[in-house]
This record gives structure tokens, C-alpha cells and sequence, in this order.
């Protein structure tokens, strides 16, 4: 308690003292003197504070400015701060108060259980770094989440946590832990059943790591050879297959550095190898039935994608190399980037006089050296171009003529044909398509700035599904989400203190939502009349919708490139497209399947389990007289949603390109897009969720 | 005993409905998503809420954290609603102090049996 009191003393302190005033230093440096003996067990935060002390001794016979000296002790004050509260947890107590709990606690009482199972999150923490003990009160709190949700029995749960918790009443007192828990957690399935079936694939991930890393040596010293680039995927695809459900975080690592290396790439510097040797590191500390620690694998696979993003070197890099920019310089015009977001960079260099036109010139030329660019324009022709190939080919396929040909070399030939087209489909749309993340992440430090410059803070959080756009609406659709920033921070009338980012990839469109704690946008500000209008060019739209705890904007980028694998269903002789993911059965109903509800409404029983319907042909066409059961139902799961649509018949599976609809099919609900379909004739793509938005 | 029934989605409403209905509740109130429902809450007397998790407006976990942090509707019983594929997220709403939950789609049988629970815990009192 006093160490913890006399840290927020210090912090206290040396946010208020003068450093360059030497007798204001005396209270500090007896504050920072009392923390070194009050940490004195602990080595961890007594090296902290040593440290501190010693810069403070640095500060005041003027070896550091004092400036420096004042923000090297403030940031180890906190963070001595933040590891003395994770100090104070103590498992003894904690272990006792929930031990109790445990015993009182009734089988269906969830809020009760609910707090439990918190209780269980910080006790596993209190006993950080010790891995075994943690493992265990993970794997108690996993017996009691299996047991909320029925999979095992509540007594058996209840009755092993108890176990658990007594065997670390005892490791507290200096008993080992009783490896018979872990046989009892095995029993329950809380662990793999058989430690052998499990060892084969652990044993083949070892011997695979082994030979990747050979791949990386011998990559090392031919770094031009494709071959051994692409055997070295292929290494980390499979890792990834075989880590797969058993340790999610390997198996991201591994797919971030595949999908890294599938980006098409000629060959790889000496740090791209860096970036891949550190991968293989961290792998190697995989064990057995465990996973790697989530921020280690985050902080390499931030170099990795950060290795993606700068494969064309960047500007600032380019000039920094070429001895005609300093650092501080180029730092100095970042900053000021991020308040002006749509001035490039050499522009801001070459106003403040940083570099000539000459040098920039120069950069430029090398940074654009193996390239070509390519008029956006030819680019869209060229995507449409090979869109239409496909649909003719589509066509040909349906046509009687082709159906009736028995030419077995044709009909490879045909088929050969038919994949040159997809290869070529991918290609162009690889072409014309970029990641957003990066973009988005730019809009965060953006809105960061700006709150500065405005003299707030705020919290910004970005919850970001992997998303692409066509590049040429990038830049449109980046100038609508700054105006819509700048129209939250500067004109909401209470500001915001927090802002969430949330981007989702959807059938035929981007979502984005943003959500603060903003209040009092004014719907029809300046900024957001010209962003509303900057959308229309991208055929998006804006909903801003005022709530109780703040604003939500949600913004909606329709796609114009993408191929969904749909469920083919005909209507009243209308083509509807069901995206196939979210599909879960398709069922044909009886008579004695149908319930009818109060009013109108009917609900489907199928497996004594009442789903309720839409039937598409009500619904977005004129009604006919069918009945139920002389439909097909098609079961849909998605996000918690659940509902049968009725169609007429269903003509099973295709890959479909998503193309946009024109003005008056847009209206419709739940269409999101359309697809020539191939006889012709337009598909319409639902997206089943829509379906069931407010209705009128 | 006064429910309200929270879904965004009609027919899931009629059918939530017509099951209670058949199992003799008579008092049924429904509400469009959470905001709707907290405005219910509010103004009239409800012991038991049974809500969908996505909604428009406000989700079911929002009004779960909103009735649990109201000193007034603090003690409603809440059951959520959840799809199969969905039911891991059960576990943060328990953390949220959820009384229950049901795993569409139910047969009345199970809805039953999960609100006479619910109601029974809430009987004993939970554990001191």
C-alpha cells in the first residue's frame, strides 16, 4: 500500500516540479530513494527504480537535459505503477473468497457463476508468469464455461474446479501440483484425450519448422530463387494447417508470413529474411497442447505486415538514404502530415524547404523503378472487358448446341479455357483492388491529431475485419472519413471522448461503422453535405443515427468486384443468389411442418424446432397462391439470426461476380447486388440479414 | 409474471410469443431492439426479459449492460436468446450477469425449461 502511494507521490511530483529548478529535485529524488527500499524483495521494479534514480543523479549534475530526464522518470513511474497493482493481487485471498463462492454457489445461478469465472481471469493473473499454475485455473474456469454451456455436467465442473483449487491452496504453500488434475481435465475434454494421437501432429510441425528454417538459409544465400520462395509458403501453409483449432496464434503467425510471401514478390532484402527468421523463432517456442502468447505473435506479425506494406520503398526512406533529408526533418513533416492528411509528402517537404525539386525527382524516379503506371480508366475497361468474357463463357456452357457436343478434346480444351478466364479474372481484379487496413489505421492517427490540435484526447478503437476496394475509390472514400471525423470532433455540440472504428466485409458491400460518445452531430453540417455527396460518387450511403449513449454513423461501400459462392434459387421465374456461407440446410417441408401464430404469421417446425419464415415470394414479389409446404425452404444461421426462405426451387451452387445494380433495383431490401446469371437473364443477390431489418 | 420479449425480427416475436402463450403466460410485452425495450422497462413493471442478441439500435448485450447498471431494473431477470453457432458469446453475457439462456432454434419444451429455472434460482436467492 505505501510503495503504491508514494509512486503516485513521485508522479505527482514530477509532473509539477521545475527540473532545471535544482532545489525542487530534493523532494523527488527522496521519493524516488524510499520506492528503491520499498521494492527492495522485488528485483523487477527495485531495477526500475534504481534506474530512475540514477537519471534523476544524471539531471542534477546536468550530464541529461533536465527535459529528457523529466520524461524518462514520469514513464517509469508509470510503469512501475502498473506493475506494482499487478503485484498487489494476492492469490491467497483471492483463492479463499472464491473457493467460498465456489461452495455456495447454486448450479443455475449464472450472474453468480458469471462472477466466478471473472474472479477465475484475475486469479490466473495474480499468478503470472508461473505457467503451470495459470494453466490450471484456465482450465477450471474452462470446466465451468463448458458447463454453463451444457456441454459437460455442472456437479463434475463444480467438483474439479474444487480439486483445482485446492491443489493451489497447496502450491501456495510450497506443495507441488498434483499431475492428476490434468489427467481429470483430460477426462472432462478439457484437454486432447490422447496425448499419442496428438504427438503425431505436433512431431510433423517440428520436423516442418526444422526444414523451413534450412529453406530460409539456403533462401539466404540465393535470394532471387522463386522456387525455394515458393517451397517456404508452401512450409508455412501447411504449419498452419496442422496448428490449426490447436494453437490459434501459431497458426495466425504462420498464415500472415504465407500470405506475405504470396503477394507476388521478386525476391527478398536481407531484413525481409530478418522478418522470417524472427517468425521461426517465436515458433520454435511452441509446445506442445499450448499456444504462443498473443503480444509476442502480434509484435512479429506487425513487422511482417509492415514488411508487406513497404515493399516499394517508401519516399522518406529513399531521401533519408540518399543523404539529401535528416531525420528530424522528415519526422517534423510527418506530424504535419497527419493533420493534413491529403498533402503527399514530398509537397510539405518541398514547402518547407527541406528538399529541391531536383532531389525529389530523383526519389521519385527510384522509387518507381519496375513499374508502370497505368491509367485508371483502361484499368476498368480491362475488368469489365474480362467480365464479360466470363459471362459469355457462362453462356456458351448453357448453350443447347454446347450441351449436345461429345468432343472430348474440345471439351478439355473448353475447360482449359475456362480456367485461363478465372486466372485472368483474378489477376485484373488483383490489379485493381487494395487493402484497407492500412488506410484505416491512417484515419485513426488522423482523428488522433486532430483531437490534439483541438486540445482534447480521445480513445479510438479500431475493430478491423480484412477489407479491399477498387484503388481508384480509395482515395474518395478516405476524403469522406476525415470529413466525417472532422464533423464529429469539431462540431459535435458535446464532443466526444471515444470513438470506435468497426469495419466488417458483407455480401456486395464494406460496412463501416463509427460509434463515439459524441452528442449532437448536426446531420446536415456543412462537412457532412460533402461527404454525403463525395459518397454518392462511390454509389455509398450514410445513416446517422442519434443514441442514447452517443452517435452512430454507419457508412455502407458497395463492391463491384467480388465473387461470392451463392445458393442458386428461382422465384415466381426470378433468379435469387443466397450467399452459400451462411446457409445451414435446405429443407422440403410437409404439410404437418407448417405452425400458424397469431395473425397471419407462419412459423416452420422442422426437428420439433420452430423457425420462423420469409417467403420470398410475399415478400419481395407479388404472392401467389402456393402453400408451404409445396416450396423449399432454405435454412439460414447468421450472427445469431436464424430463418427459413421459402423459394420455389433451388438449382445448387456456382461462383457468381457481384456486380452493382442500378438505381431501382437498390431500393429493394435485401438485395445487394446482381449477377448475370447463365442464361442471361439477371440473378439477384440477397443478403438474408437485410431481410429481416424493420420492415416498411 | 410480466415478460418482455425483445427481437427485431416479427415472426421471432410471434413465436417466442405463441409458446409462452401456450406454457399459460399471459402478461407478454414485445420490444423492436434495446432501446425500445429500456424505454418499456422503464415505464412498466417487468420481471422477465427475454432478448435476441443483434438488433438494430441497441444489442442485446448493451441492454443487458444497461439493465445491470441501472439501480432501478438492476434485479430483472434476463434471458438472451442465441444461435447455435453463436454460443461461446453466452460466456460474456454470463460475465455480464445474465440469468439465462436459450439456443435457437427452441422447442417450447426447452424454453420452458430454461425460464423455470431462471425463475427458481431467482426464488432461492443467489448464493451470499
Amino acid at each position: 500500500m505505501k510503495l503504491k502511494e508514494t509512486i503516485s507521490e513521485a508522479i505527482k511530483l514530477c509532473e509539477e516540479i521545475d527540473f532545471e529548478n535544482l532545489p525542487e529535485l530534493g523532494p523527488l529524488l527522496e521519493k524516488l530513494e524510499k520506492i528503491v527500499e520499498l521494492t527492495g524483495e522485488k528485483e523487477e521494479l527495485s531495477n526500475i527504480a534504481k534506474d530512475l534514480k540514477n537519471v534523476l543523479d544524471k539531471a542534477i549534475f546536468e550530464e541529461i537535459p533536465p527535459q529528457k530526464a523529466r520524461e524518462i522518470i514520469h514513464q517509469g513511474l508509470l510503469r512501475l505503477q502498473e506493475l506494482s497493482q499487478k503485484e498487489e493481487i494476492d492469490p491467497t485471498a483471492l483463492l479463499e473468497d472464491l473457493a467460498y463462492k465456489l461452495l455456495t454457489v447454486e448450479p443455475y445461478d449464472l450472474p453468480a457463476l458469471g462472477e466466478i469465472l471473472k474472479g477465475m481471469e484475475e486469479l490466473a493473473e495474480s499468478f503470472s508468469p508461473q505457467a503451470e499454475p495459470q494453466e490450471l485455473v484456465l482450465l477450471a474456469k474452462k470446466a465451468l464455461e463448458k458447463a454453463i454451456l451444457e456441454e459437460v455436467g455442472m456437479e463434475e465442473a463444480v467438483a474439479f474446479v474444487n480439486e483445482v483449487f485446492k491443489g493451489l491452496q497447496g502450491f501456495l504453500f510450497g506443495e507441488p501440483l498434483s499431475p492428476s488434475l490434468k489427467q481429470k481435465a483430460r477426462e472432462l475434454g478439457l484437454l486432447p484425450q490422447e496425448e499419442i494421437k496428438e504427438e503425431k501432429p505436433f512431431e510433423k510441425f517440428a520436423s516442418l519448422l526444422e526444414r523451413t528454417q534450412k529453406v530460409l538459409l539456403e533462401i539466404a544465400s540465393s535470394p532471387q530463387d522463386l522456387g525455394l520462395l515458393g517451397q517456404l509458403k508452401a512450409h508455412f501453409e501447411e504449419m498452419s494447417y496442422i496448428l490449426k483449432e490447436k494453437a490459434p496464434q501459431a497458426e495466425r503467425l504462420c498464415q500472415s508470413v504465407s500470405k506475405l510471401l504470396s503477394s507476388d514478390v521478386k525476391g527478398f532484402s536481407s531484413s525481409d529474411l530478418e522478418t522470417f527468421a524472427l517468425a521461426i523463432d517465436l515458433l520454435k517456442d511452441l509446445k506442445e497442447g499450448e499456444d504462443l502468447p498473443f503480444p509476442k505473435v502480434e509484435e512479429v506479425i506487425n513487422k511482417v505486415s509492415q514488411k508487406v506494406t513497404s515493399q516499394k520503398k517508401l519516399l522518406g526512406e529513399l531521401l533519408l538514404e540518399q543523404k539529401v533529408l535528416k531525420e528530424e526533418d522528415l519526422k517534423e513533416a510527418f506530424e504535419e502530415q497527419k493533420l493534413k492528411p491529403h498533402k503527399k509528402l514530398g509537397e510539405i517537404l518541398l514547402e518547407k524547404g527541406k528538399v529541391t525539386t531536383q532531389d525529389l525527382v530523383r526519389a521519385l524516379k527510384t522509387q518507381t523503378e519496375g513499374m508502370v503506371s497505368v491509367e485508371i480508366q483502361k484499368l476498368i475497361q480491362l475488368t469489365d472487358l474480362v467480365g464479360e468474357l466470363v459471362v459469355l463463357q457462362a453462356l456458351m456452357r448453357s448453350n443447347p448446341t454446347f450441351l449436345a457436343v461429345a468432343d472430348l478434346k474440345f471439351l478439355q480444351e473448353f475447360e482449359q479455357l475456362g480456367r485461363i478466364t478465372s486466372e485472368l479474372q483474378k489477376m485484373v481484379m488483383s490489379l485493381r483492388m487494395e487493402p484497407l487496413n492500412e488506410m484505416f489505421q491512417r484515419l485513426s492517427l488522423f482523428a488522433q491529431g486532430l483531437a490534439t490540435s483541438l486540445g482534447r484526447k480521445i480513445d479510438i478503437r479500431l475493430d478491423l475485419q480484412e477489407t479491399e476496394l477498387e484503388a481508384e475509390k480509395k482515395g474518395a472514400l478516405y476524403e469522406v472519413l476525415t470529413r466525417i471525423v472532422r464533423a464529429l470532433l469539431e462540431e459535435s455540440l458535446q464532443s466526444p471522448s471515444s470513438l470506435k472504428l468497426t469495419v466488417q466485409r458483407k455480401t456486395g458491400y464494406i460496412n463501416i461503422n463509427l460509434r463515439t460518445d459524441g452528442k449532437g452531430l448536426d446531420p446536415n453540417s456543412l462537412l457532412i453535405q460533402e461527404a454525403e455527396k463525395l459518397l454518392q460518387a462511390l454509389e455509398g450511403s450514410l445513416e446517422i443515427e442519434a443514441q442514447q449513449e452517443g452517435t452512430s454513423l454507419n457508412l455502407r461501400i458497395p463492391l463491384t468486384l467480388v465473387v461470392i459462392d451463392g445458393l442458386l434459387a428461382q422465384v415466381g421465374g426470378q433468379w435469387f443468389i443466397i450467399p452459400a456461407d451462411c446457409v445451414r440446410e435446405i429443407y422440403l417441408p410437409k404439410k404437418e411442418n407448417v405452425i400458424f401464430l397469431s395473425g397471419k404469421e407462419e412459423a416452420l417446425k422442422i426437428r420439433d424446432e420452430l423457425i420462423p419464415i420469409i417467403n420470398l415470394h410475399g415478400y419481395l414479389l407479388g404472392k401467389n397462391g402456393k402453400k408451404v409446404w409445396e416450396l423449399v425452404a432454405i435454412v439460414i444461421e447468421k450472427e445469431h439470426k436464424q430463418f427459413a426462405l421459402l423459394v420455389d426451387e433451388v438449382k445448387g451452387k456456382q461462383e457468381v461476380v457481384v456486380k452493382n445494380l442500378g438505381k431501382v433495383l437498390r431500393g429493394i431490401r435485401g438485395v445487394v447486388g446482381g449477377s448475370i446469371m447463365g442464361d442471361g437473364s439477371v440473378g439477384l443477390i440477397l443478403e438474408p440479414e437485410e431481410l429481416l431489418k424493420e420492415e416498411g | 409474471m410480466r415478460i418482455l420479449v425483445v427481437d427485431d425480427f416479427p415472426t421471432m416475436r410471434a413465436i417466442t410469443k405463441k409458446i409462452l402463450k401456450d406454457l399459460g403466460f399471459k402478461e407478454i410485452l414485445e420490444a423492436e431492439n434495446g432501446e425500445e425495450a429500456l424505454k418499456i422497462l422503464k415505464s412498466e413493471r417487468i420481471d422477465l426479459v427475454i432478448s435476441d442478441w443483434n438488433m438494430p439500435k441497441m444489442d442485446g448485450l448493451t441492454l443487458l449492460k444497461n439493465i445491470r447498471s441501472d439501480p432501478e431494473l438492476k434485479d430483472t431477470l434476463v434471458m438472451m436468446v442465441t444461435a447455435e453457432a453463436e454460443k461461446q458469446k453466452v460466456l460474456e453475457a454470463v460475465k455480464l450477469g445474465v440469468n439465462g439462456y436459450v439456443v435457437k432454434p427452441f422447442t417450447p419444451e426447452t424454453l420452458e425449461e430454461k425460464i423455470k429455472k431462471v425463475i427458481a434460482q431467482k426464488e432461492k436467492g443467489p448464493a451470499k
